[in-house]
């Protein structure tokens, strides 16, 4: 009992000197991302998990089952936020994704027995996105024949099945917008060295509870860290958040 | 035969017939060459001859010798390739002439049945009855001559096929016992080269026969020999009781239907495909099977026949009405709609939709239900069958080559490390990933691979173009990535980093070679792109995006 007491004890040491640290610099403001870990079980079914690290750029810090995510400007992000959810048993479908790595994928994380790729759907693809739609839990849709009907029409489905609409294009009343402003390499000399960790800034919006927007930096570093499982293939750090409480 | 675990029980061992055709590599190669019976031939395989015909071996050749050697020992010697595709394929009619003799068999390898041989010899009066009648079906109906050998277990029948004998209950034993201590590299099926090794150890401690050998306490040659000895243990001491591993042939299963009138509506189909799926299920429950495949025919009206196969998941339940319905009716919503529409006759193309005249279903892979492997960890659950059957939804919508399944296999170029097959097919051998592949590119992988690379070119400072030399000194410093015009419009980037050039080199001694150098550059603005250069050309292979 009293190593528990002792244990305790320094938490608390630990977290005052925290406090007295932020305090002097001013951080008090920022906010910590929120863990996933404090999802209980009755929620934790209503949403597909993503890698801690990147939890910080969805209001709810995770995947909401339902919803429309938009998430522009990277493929290699799509792929990390996906990441998770794959490797704890969900099923992906990528749609009109004729591009897409599936080496990067499998060095994300993703476990390709588990990914269906309809590279072109061709003019069926309302069909084929919402068939996908009943049956995996997440459908990533890149270029498709889809008319802004065909787009409300999917997102209605999704929030029916519980499944997760991801898109790499614009779409109509999407419930979170991630759009990368600005991504920054590291590893790279001139002439030497090798592509290693990128850096990148994102801006979130959306509708509801993410109207407000964000901007949030993340790292990606699919190094041969990112081979092991559960390593963290990213982190996040919070540059500026507004109208968000702390998590 | 004093043994520790005491002495074995005769009637333990099941009596088991072995039929061996002598010499079959050869036997099929000659076959399969057309190589008349007269003619002196043997296989080799690159190195040595591995297998002799009866004629050649009166000429003096043996197992083992080179080629050049053989032909010395016999000039007008036929040498033909070793194939063990072509031994199994054209042991299958051998095979199936046993099966109209004896019920279930288990092929050891090309060249070798064994047979279990109690039930089949009280059935034909006597083990001699059944011995000469597998060798008269064999004779006639394969036109292969062959041995027939019977005793107790299927190491001992094997000897026994190859002396031509049958050994009586009971004296499985004393018949063994004179026998070479290398005759057990006969019986082997499996791991041939480890009993080599294995016989010449034992030959060198002093055990001549297999007598001596069973003479040993099982349970020293167990500690000392490990598996392997084990089993050369059992064999030689005419205990070898491995139940024979049967195959049961089971014919296909299929039922058709004309359509009169010609079926055009998709309502109408459903009822046709109902009734031809109730039909397939009676028939298939009255076989007591379960199949691999559902093949699906449908024969339009102007004459096409269109065919796609299904593979029937164990996982998703097996076949049952409605799922054949479901399958059915997916895939003639398909012909009848015009998406996706396949020949399957020869000229390919696409017919145009068309009436139905003819719908037939057909169960291929048929095994006796039960006997489907299941997964490792379980039956597929809930979220698995869902998936699955949502894409074979999407494939009969949109065809089965349309929806893919992805694989990382071994390779050194992005596009090579990775193995796209149509869903629900079987994959075939892949590259394997665990091996080093020195020189492939180092993670992170691109995350968007052009399908079709871009030209670009790439300039030093002064504009020149960046050449790279054998020596893989670059001719000066990339500072800009330039497209060339695409809609009146040319584009350029400045380079704020690169690393290379990484060279891969691969395949140069085939038609299919590549040699080219990778560079990875940042540009301006913060995308990170893969670039090539191959024969003097630049090209942007994929971005980091």
């Amino acid at each position: 009992m009293s190593s528990v007491a002792v244990a305790q004890a320094r938490v608390a040491q630990a977290r005052a000197v925290l406090a007295r640290a932020e305090e002097r610099t001013s951080t008090t403001r920022w906010v910590r991302p929120p863990t996933t870990t404090t999802l209980d079980p009755a929620s934790a079914a209503r949403v597909l998990p993503v890698a801690r690290t990147l939890a910080g750029l969805l209001p709810s810090g995770a995947l909401d089952r339902g919803s429309t995510v938009v998430v522009g400007g990277s493929t290699a992000l799509v792929l990390a936020l996906l990441a998770e959810a794959s490797r704890s048993g969900s099923w992906i479908g990528l749609v009109g994704l004729p591009r897409v790595g599936v080496l990067a994928a499998h060095q994300l994380g993703l476990d390709l027995d588990r990914v269906v790729l309809v590279p072109a759907p061709g003019p069926d693809g309302p069909t084929v996105v919402a068939a996908l739609l009943d049956g995996v839990d997440v459908v990533v849709v890149g270029e498709a024949a889809l008319t802004d009907a065909d787009r409300r029409r999917l997102s209605a489905r999704a929030r029916e099945r519980g499944a997760v609409l991801l898109s790499t294009t614009f779409w109509p009343g999407a419930h979170v917008v991630l759009t990368v402003e600005a991504s920054h390499w590291d590893g790279l000399g001139r002439g030497n060295g090798r592509l290693r960790d990128r850096r990148l800034t994102v801006r979130g919006g959306g509708r509801g509870s993410a109207a407000q927007g964000w901007r949030t930096e993340v790292t990606l570093s699919a190094g041969p860290a990112a081979h092991r499982v559960g390593a963290p293939a990213a982190q996040v750090r919070l540059l500026r958040s507004e109208g968000r409480r702390a998590g | 035969m004093s043994t520790s675990d005491g002495p074995p029980d005769p009637g333990g061992t099941p009596r088991v017939a072995a039929l061996w055709v002598p010499d079959w590599p050869v036997l099929a190669a000659m076959t399969a060459e057309d190589v008349p019976a007269h003619t002196p031939a043997a296989v080799h395989d690159g190195r040595r001859v591995v297998a002799v015909s009866a004629v050649a071996r009166a000429a003096g050749v043996r197992r083992g010798m080179r080629r050049r050697h053989a032909q010395e020992c016999c000039p007008e010697l036929v040498l033909l390739t070793a194939d063990p595709g072509r031994d199994a394929r054209g042991f299958e009619p051998v095979a199936a002439a046993a099966e109209t003799v004896v019920s279930g068999i288990e092929i050891a390898r090309p060249g070798l049945l064994l047979i279990p041989s109690r039930g089949a010899g009280r059935y034909h009066g006597s083990e001699q009855a059944l011995a000469a009648e597998l060798v008269g079906q064999v004779a006639m109906l394969a036109g292969y001559e062959a041995q027939v050998g019977i005793a107790d277990g299927s190491g001992a029948a094997v000897l026994a096929a190859r002396a031509a004998r049958i050994v009586p209950h009971g004296a499985t034993a004393a018949f063994l016992a004179p026998l070479g201590i290398g005759e057990l590299v006969h019986v082997a099926t499996q791991d041939v080269g480890d009993v080599v090794g294995l016989v010449d150890l034992l030959g060198r401690l002093g055990l001549r026969t297999l007598g001596d050998l069973a003479r040993l306490p099982r349970s020293d040659v167990l500690a000392r020999f490990g598996r392997l000895g084990g089993w050369a243990h059992q064999v030689a001491a005419g205990t070898d009781d491995r139940p024979t591993a049967l195959r049961r042939l089971e014919p296909d299963i299929a039922v058709e239907q004309d359509l009169d009138p010609p079926v055009e509506r998709l309502e109408a189909t459903a009822f046709a495909a109902r009734r031809l799926a109730e039909a397939l299920h009676a028939r298939m429950v009255a076989a007591g099977a379960a199949c691999g495949r559902l093949q699906i025919t449908a024969r339009t009206d102007d004459g096409h026949e269109l065919v796609r196969a299904w593979r029937t998941d164990a996982a998703l339940g097996g076949l049952s009405v409605a799922r054949m319905t479901d399958r059915v009716r997916w895939q003639l919503e398909g012909w009848l709609t015009g998406h996706a529409v396949r020949s399957a006759g020869p000229g390919g193309g696409d017919p145009e939709p068309a009436p139905l005249v003819r719908l037939g279903l057909r169960a291929e892979e048929v095994v006796a239900a039960g006997a489907e492997q299941g997964r490792l960890w379980g039956e597929a659950g809930g979220a698995d069958l869902r998936a699955h059957r949502a894409v074979h939804r999407i494939q009969g919508l949109i065809g089965v080559e349309a929806v893919l399944s992805a694989a990382v296999q071994g390779g050194r170029e992005v596009r090579d490390q990775v193995h796209l097959t149509p869903w629900g097919e079987d994959p075939p051998a892949v590259r394997p990933a665990g091996q080093p592949w020195p020189g492939h590119l180092p993670p992170p992988a691109p995350a968007t691979v052009l399908a079709e690379p871009q030209l670009v070119q790439v300039c030093d400072v002064d504009g020149r173009k960046v050449e790279v030399d054998a020596r893989l000194q670059v001719s000066g410093e990339p500072a800009v990535v330039w497209w060339p015009p695409q809609d009146g419009r040319e584009r350029e980037a400045a380079v704020t980093g690169w690393a290379g050039p990484w060279p891969v080199v691969q395949r140069w001694w085939t038609d299919g070679g590549s040699r080219q150098v990778y560079l990875q550059a940042v540009l301006a603005g913060g995308q990170a792109v893969l670039l090539a250069l191959r024969d003097g050309v630049w090209r942007l292979e994929a971005l980091y995006d």
